[in-house]
């Protein structure tokens, strides 16, 4: 319900919405707002910002991740099982913990500071949240595939990249988005590493300003809530039937 | 923790047991000792990743917490001091309180996202497009979520405070520091409903259909085939929800927090406190230890985090 108030809100003129006994579902379409929002707000400079600070960390970091999740699910090795619980470990600390001293290493260590390196860099290194999923389904990868591409001759990589990840197709598509989701939506992140730098400024960060720059416009706010909303939906929608068999087959099956 | 360790110890126990046959143990054949080194290619990247950026930040915080640090001179040494602090502060112990208060919201949460499910899986045609909307707060950004809710909860010519005026109720002021625990609360649940009615709703499917027939035929009625044999079946998927949000709550929504506790200068939860220091590095030193003290806090989550992970394990 609360997105049909927010679109009909956002096709409301500005002023119109403070009439008494407005009839929020049938009146007037007024685009004002959108043309006003891709006026005077770089929206579409802040979408491309997040396009580039997003894509390239989600995609080499689902691959690194997936990577790591064959390792731990497929292979022996000595201090797996330390390792891989140490990793475990960790998705319980809440993020915040780290978030000021990462602050520290990437401005006073890297010297990164008001640049998206901090953003773009840790990413690629994938998450551990993402490894555990993908190797949970990993583990339910017959052993008689691995075997059979063994005898004929294929080595650990060829296993990894024509056997395991074809298989899981819908696993890592799940995890894009889901990865995709998370960082487009990301505020505090960008917020700290670039909030200062206004070209350098990804779309949240735009949108949060609507909020703060001059009196609020709760028309505006709506019109810019539902634009930004339209790429995860688009995105959601397409994949909306590998997405739900990707949360069935790692989420409950296990 | 234990459950878990066991089940992996049992894994590589079994995993071992072709090579533990041979007697020498150093004479590890050549695929073998191929497989050990090709496990550490496969997994260093993610490893390396994780020294760096989890555990570095996390020694980090750990020693800053101990010390007065403005970024700008070094950080000195002060003991305790800095937790001692936030235990005196009262808007910090508000802020705790207040957190658990929030956190009662999960099982509530979970409940009604169960019945939900149960309900669109008796629904054969539309459900996907339902659970589409129900989905569709989750992939929403916290920005949009506080704008369209500060919309809602607006005061006067809020949609909420409109609705309530014309059908004759008195209007409240969901923002007002008696009522915003609540309105924060559905906005979270809002917020979160989609992906536990997922879960649910998947899980609900692998309910074998023989029970519900067996339950038919000795006459029970609907109210008792879910609470007999639907609320069982799906139990696991409960604790994992419960165990997840519960962690989750906190993290997830802190932009919420801090969108709406700075605006309506409202100092709630520890996360929010943790938020409004974050504008100004000079506190950093109170934050550090502020820090120490979610850890602390979160301790006790741990031991039922792992055992859900167990779960998934099977």
């Amino acid at each position: 319900m609360p997105f049909v108030f927010a679109l009909s809100t956002s096709l409301t003129s500005q002023y119109g919405i403070y009439e008494k006994g407005y009839n929020w579902l049938w009146h007037k379409l007024d685009f004002s707002n959108y043309t006003r929002l891709f006026r005077e707000y770089n929206i579409v400079g802040g979408f491309f910002n997040t396009i580039l600070y997003i894509v390239p960390p989600i995609v080499v970091g689902v691959f690194t991740s997936a990577m790591a999740a064959f390792g731990f699910a497929r292979m022996r090795f000595p201090g797996k099982s330390i390792v891989f619980f140490g990793l475990l470990s960790t998705m319980v600390l809440p993020g915040v913990i780290t978030m000021i001293p990462s602050y520290i290493l990437f401005a006073k260590v890297y010297h990164w500071a008001n640049t998206p390196l901090p953003i773009i860099i840790p990413g690629m290194f994938g998450s551990a949240m993402t490894m555990f999923f993908i190797r949970q389904f990993f583990m339910t990868l017959p052993k008689e595939l691995e075997d059979a591409a063994k005898i004929d001759g294929m080595g650990w990589w060829g296993i990894f990249l024509r056997i395991a990840l074809p298989l899981s197709t819908p696993i890592l598509i799940t995890q894009l988005i889901l990865s995709f989701n998370g960082a487009y939506n990301d505020y505090l992140g960008p917020l700290i590493y670039v909030g200062t730098v206004d070209k350098l400024k990804t779309l949240q960060l735009v949108l949060a300003t609507i909020n703060t720059a001059h009196h609020k416009s709760y028309t505006l706010m709506m019109a810019g809530s539902i634009v930004a909303l339209i790429p995860t939906f688009i995105l959601f929608a397409a994949a909306q039937k590998s997405f739900i068999e990707g949360i069935i087959t790692t989420g409950i099956k296990g | 923790m234990q459950q878990t360790e066991s089940l992996t110890n049992q894994t590589t126990k079994s995993e071992g047991t072709e090579d533990s046959g041979k007697p020498q143990r150093h004479k590890i054949s050549k695929s073998l000792r191929n497989e050990y080194i090709m496990g550490w290619v496969f997994v260093t990247p993610l490893v390396l990743g994780f020294l760096l950026f989890t555990i570095v930040p996390f020694v980090l915080a750990l020693s800053y917490s101990f010390t007065e640090y403005d970024l700008f001179h070094a950080p000195a040494w002060i003991g305790f001091a800095n937790f001692a602090e936030l235990f005196t502060d009262k808007y910090f112990m508000r802020s705790i309180l207040n957190a658990f208060i929030y956190t009662l919201g999960v099982p509530i949460g979970a409940a009604v996202a169960l019945v939900i499910a149960a309900l669109l899986s008796y629904i054969s045609r539309g459900s996907l497009i339902l659970r589409m909307i129900l989905y569709l707060p989750t992939i929403c950004g916290a920005v949009a979520i506080t704008f369209i809710w500060q919309w809602m909860y607006a005061p006067t010519y809020g949609i909420l405070y409109q609705l309530m005026e014309g059908l004759g109720m008195e209007p409240i002021a969901f923002l007002s520091s008696e009522h915003i625990m609540l309105s924060m609360m559905v906005m979270g649940f809002w917020s979160g409903l989609g992906i536990s009615v997922l879960l649910f709703y998947s899980s609900l499917k692998n309910v074998p259909r023989t029970l519900y027939e067996a339950a038919e035929l000795d006459g029970a009625n609907a109210v008792r085939k879910f609470w007999h044999i639907t609320v069982p079946g799906v139990s696991p998927v409960m604790f994992y929800i419960l165990i997840t949000d519960l962690q989750v709550y906190g993290i997830i929504r802190l932009p919420l927090w801090i969108c709406f506790g700075v605006r309506f200068g409202f100092g709630v939860l520890a996360y929010h406190y943790f938020g409004n220091s974050v504008h100004c590095v000079e506190i950093l030193g109170e934050v550090r230890g502020l820090r120490g003290i979610i850890w602390i806090r979160k301790k006790p989550f741990r031991k039922s985090i792992n055992s859900a992970v167990s779960y998934g394990k099977r």
